[in-house]
């Protein structure tokens, strides 16, 4: 089944926004475009045209975490789904994020189940079940 | 090379014999500033003998990087004139990253193939009753088999994402050769061997992590996410 969601996948590695974004393709998601970091991710969101926000966490520029908070702090914006999919696993770098607003935290490298199952989540709960691929 | 314990090390008696020897006969006679005089020689003699062993050292280590420049010649980076092992590092970061897009490209060629090939066989296999018995099975073994191997490329494409994992501490590594040529640097300057300067960066050791994504969902949970 096919998803109008409309997904901004940030990561600074370009193979690993290849992966999500054939990831995203596989499951029904075909409204995906990519950002290097957080800077020129920001602009884009500002525009209104996502309503799903996949982001890394080490990323150069802006890194993911001052990115959830800037989308946080934007009236227009702020309401986002944020998922934040990183090989950072500290303790309290999951507390910040959790604290910055963040809607999901999965962990690099992850199983193909382990993405499904937090997006399919957060698409439910935040964009409702008629969003679901 | 010059490393360090090349040269034979000369015996304690040869190299303080004479000092101590004024330093014990200054303390018998009570001779203070004789005294004084015979401990000044010994920390002077102390002092000079580490800062041998700092030279030494830097020099091994100077050497150590020089060896390793001449190892990695230009041929082994893909022709790249590259003497510095931040860019060595930085071109293996580059090979991985080709070879992983050259996978997901090879992946993507193959499947529309599969995509198109499920989905003819899906439709055969709705008209299967009015084909061979022979025909309708091998209709339906591809359809499974073809579903099969789309999910495996899935995978594949997955499998990547060693690439941005591996880069991440490759990109690590090359803060931290940086470094250690930068504190290479000021020693061979300390101790009068000219170094090349590097740009100082900070390397910040890793405070341990989560072990498994299932920590993460409970750490997640206990936080109302």
């Amino acid at each position: 089944m096919s998803s109008k969601v409309r997904f901004l996948v940030v990561d600074d590695f370009s193979t690993m926004r290849r992966i999500i974004k054939n990831f995203l393709n596989d499951l029904g998601y075909h409204n995906v475009q990519e950002a290097d970091d957080g800077l020129s991710a920001l602009p884009m969101l500002k525009t209104g045209n996502f309503d799903f926000l996949i982001t890394d966490w080490n990323m150069p520029g802006m890194p993911g975490l001052d990115l959830l908070k800037a989308v946080r702090a934007d009236p227009k914006i702020g309401q986002m789904p944020v998922l934040l999919l990183t090989a950072e696993a500290k303790r309290e770098q999951i507390v910040e994020a959790a604290a910055a607003g963040v809607n999901g935290y999965v962990v690099k490298p992850f199983t193909s189940q382990t993405l499904r199952d937090k997006l399919d989540k957060i698409i439910q709960t935040r964009l409702g079940p008629q969003a679901v691929a | 090379m010059n490393t360090v314990g090349h040269s034979q090390p000369q015996t304690l008696l040869a190299l303080y014999g004479e000092s101590v020897e004024r330093l014990r006969a200054a303390m018998l006679a009570n001779a203070k500033a004789d005294f004084q005089a015979a401990l000044a020689v010994l920390q002077e003699q102390r002092s000079e003998d580490f800062s041998n062993e700092l030279r030494a050292l830097a020099d091994a280590l100077h050497d150590a990087m020089v060896q390793f420049r001449r190892d990695f010649s230009i041929a082994a980076v893909g022709g790249r004139d590259s003497s510095d092992a931040g860019v060595k590092l930085q071109y293996v970061l580059h090979l991985t990253n080709q070879a992983a897009h050259r996978t997901i490209d090879l992946v993507e060629q193959c499947v529309p193939l599969l995509d198109r090939t499920v989905s003819t066989a899906g439709e055969l296999t709705a008209e299967s009753a009015e084909l061979p018995p022979k025909v309708s099975e091998f209709i339906t073994a591809t359809w499974q088999d073809c579903t099969l191997v789309r999910g495996k490329l899935s995978q594949l494409v997955l499998e990547q994402s060693y690439q941005d994992l591996s880069g991440q501490i490759i990109r690590g590594v090359v803060v931290l050769v940086d470094q250690v040529e930068l504190v290479l640097a000021k020693i061979l300057g300390l101790t009068g061997t000219s170094g090349r300067t590097a740009a100082y960066r900070i390397y910040r050791p890793e405070a341990p992590a989560l072990d498994q994504q299932s920590d993460v969902d409970d750490l997640m949970a206990d936080l109302g996410i």
